[in-house]
């Protein structure tokens, strides 16, 4: 398929906050389970009850079944895109309150409460997005007017 | 002489080896702590050493762990799950480098609190922590009211406390019946997975799927960074406000004090009754994030601390989980006779060496995350899809399940994520609610019906 082909067919599912293929997750869910337990007991079985002492086969075990899960997360990541598109500007005044509804936050509860807060918003200013939470005098009556 | 050289060497490759380790999420503190200091011990290095050792070993572990909780949304060990939440909403609006350069500034403020807090109190909390210990079921509940009033969910979390403690209760009674004896790792990593677990199933209904279903990719916005610190070493007292630094340092002061609760709890305990005093989500979230990281640290701390020098016997959910190495590591280290560190060693090396644990963690692993936080970020963001990061999530989730009680954990875990996710999604009962609600349920349960 190619991307342009990809793009107008596919839907995806937002889990957790990023939009996933279910057909994909079911498949990389399923290789990192196999791998970590494939790590874990070959481990307790194989290897360590003939070089460690009884008490740590256990712990070791579990180390090798986590290593596993890092494979699994390595191959997933070779086998598949990610959906997401990255952009590394400030999110505008408007793409915040969308959040914020996404989330049932209450966008102006979080102004004011920045704003009757000196020392948060010269942290916001420091790092550079104070913007984004607050807007300039003209783009706040103009979203005020849309209401 | 010789003694203090091989700390500092020991120190040093703690430091390294679990910035490192702490940059693999779900990676059990239990299990990755204790073989590390029993080669130690075995080896045949000083107690003093193997104390320093360990003290890097926490801290720079935890210090790293705020990575892939504050970047992916996958917590870094057990103790990073009660943070999830707020780092998501950080993740969410683009700022997840700041959640993260405030967990671990508030991390490294809490460990150095701690130490001599928790080695001062050693002797003379004793007291106190048997009332702590004797009262925590209330303690968790009457926080579960508290936590649950300021939530989202308000009076659903109230009414429902009673109904989830029951559940709670009577799944731990299934797997203790399988299993002869109860179950916790399983819990709250169930409860942790609950939100993602729920979005899974309902991509997994049909009628469900409309709820969660998009026609475009997520656009990622990641805000550009500033650095607010000159040179490669940040002033943790500058990354926080002074609010946030006080809030750190009141609970990390208090939660050295006890010894007997779980670290998970207090950290959500600590975490929600700071949040729930402030206003608006981007303060709230920051706020949070730095007391809950400081709270890791700082129970950690005082929970091997405490036991270790007031009694030199495991009397604590760190003492007998990761720092079990410490108290017993036959034949070096026995409690039965008591001859380990608790004997072997007096208040001030406790001191002098946990310090030089500490501290050369604080160079080694602070100045690295906070440097390469947003680099990270970007890596994370481009290369790195979101099923891998789901996939490994819950494959971690059901080894960890599984190591410990077979194929019924497992079950556990799915079973609590089903109830708790559900109820945070549609309810709005949060993650800390129910945590509070996991450590108070045997109370509740017994107090009410006398089980």
């Amino acid at each position: 398929m190619t991307e342009h082909e990809q793009k107008s067919s596919q839907t995806y599912v937002e889990i957790i906050g990023d939009t996933v293929v279910g057909k994909h997750l079911i498949f990389t869910i399923l290789i990192s389970v196999v791998f970590s337990f494939i790590g874990f007991f070959i481990g307790r079985e194989l290897i360590f009850p003939r070089i460690a002492p009884e008490e740590m086969v256990q712990s070791y075990s579990l180390l090798l079944g986590i290593a596993g899960s890092v494979t699994g997360l390595v191959i997933n990541t070779f086998l598949f895109k990610p959906k997401r598109t990255l952009n590394e500007t400030a999110s505008t005044n408007n793409e915040l309150t969308e959040i914020y509804k996404d989330l049932q936050l209450d966008m102006e509860e979080e102004r004011e409460s920045i704003l009757n807060d000196p020392v948060t918003i010269q942290e916001m200013k420091e790092q550079g997005f104070y913007e984004m939470f607050i807007p300039d005098e003209g783009e706040q009556d103009r979203s005020k007017e849309k209401k | 002489m010789d003694v203090l050289l091989i700390s500092i060497v020991l120190a040093v490759v703690a430091g390294i080896i679990f910035t490192g380790i702490g940059l693999i999420s779900g990676s059990d503190e239990t299990a990755v702590l204790v073989p590390a200091t029993l080669i130690v011990v075995l080896l045949g290095a000083p107690p003093e050493a193997v104390f320093a050792f360990f003290m890097s070993a926490v801290l720079s572990k935890h210090l790293t762990h705020a990575i892939p909780t504050a970047l992916m949304g996958v917590p870094g060990d057990t103790t990073a799950t009660p943070m999830l939440d707020h780092a998501n909403f950080m993740r969410r609006i683009g700022l997840p480098h700041i959640a993260l350069r405030k967990m671990i500034s508030g991390g490294i403020i809490g460990a150095f609190i701690a130490l001599p807090v928790s080695l001062a109190f050693a002797v003379f909390l004793s007291q106190f922590g048997e009332f702590f210990q004797k009262n925590a079921g209330i303690i968790f509940t009457l926080a579960a009211v508290l936590i649950g009033y300021f939530s989202k969910g308000r009076w659903a979390s109230i009414i429902l406390i009673i109904p989830f403690a029951l559940v709670v209760q009577g799944l731990n009674l299934v797997s203790t019946t399988i299993l002869g004896s109860g179950l916790s790792t399983s819990f709250f990593l169930g409860i942790a997975i609950g939100p993602m677990f729920t979005d899974i199933l309902l991509a997994s209904s049909k009628s469900g799927r409309l709820m969660i279903q998009r026609h475009e990719p997520n656009e990622y916005k990641l805000a550009p960074e500033k650095k607010s610190w000159s040179g490669y070493f940040p002033n943790p007292f500058k990354v926080l406000t002074k609010k946030q630094s006080a809030a750190v340092g009141g609970t990390s002061f208090l939660s050295s004090l006890t010894f007997a609760l779980s670290p998970v709890g207090m950290t959500a305990l600590m975490g929600e009754v700071i949040g729930s005093r402030v206003k608006g989500q981007y303060k709230k979230s920051t706020t949070s994030l730095s007391t809950m990281n400081g709270v890791t640290e700082s129970t950690y701390i005082a929970e091997t601390i405490i036991p270790l020098v007031a009694f030199g016997i495991p009397l604590s959910p760190v003492a007998i989980g990761p720092a079990q190495g410490l108290f017993n590591a036959p034949p070096v280290f026995t409690t039965e006779p008591v001859h380990n560190l608790h004997t072997l060693m007096e208040p001030m090396d406790f001191l002098l060496y946990g310090f030089i644990g500490i501290i050369i963690a604080a160079v080694l692993a602070y100045p690295f995350s906070m440097n390469f936080a947003r680099k990270a970020t970007v890596l994370v963001l481009k290369y790195i899809n979101q099923e891998a990061i789901i996939a490994m999530f819950i494959g971690i989730v059901t080894l960890l399940a599984f190591y410990e009680g077979g194929l019924i954990s497992v079950a556990v875990t799915f079973s609590m994520a089903m109830v708790g996710g559900l109820l945070n999604r549609f309810l709005g009962v949060g993650v800390g609610v129910q945590f509070m609600i996991f450590y108070g349920s045997s109370w509740i349960v017994a107090t009410l019906f006398g089980l």
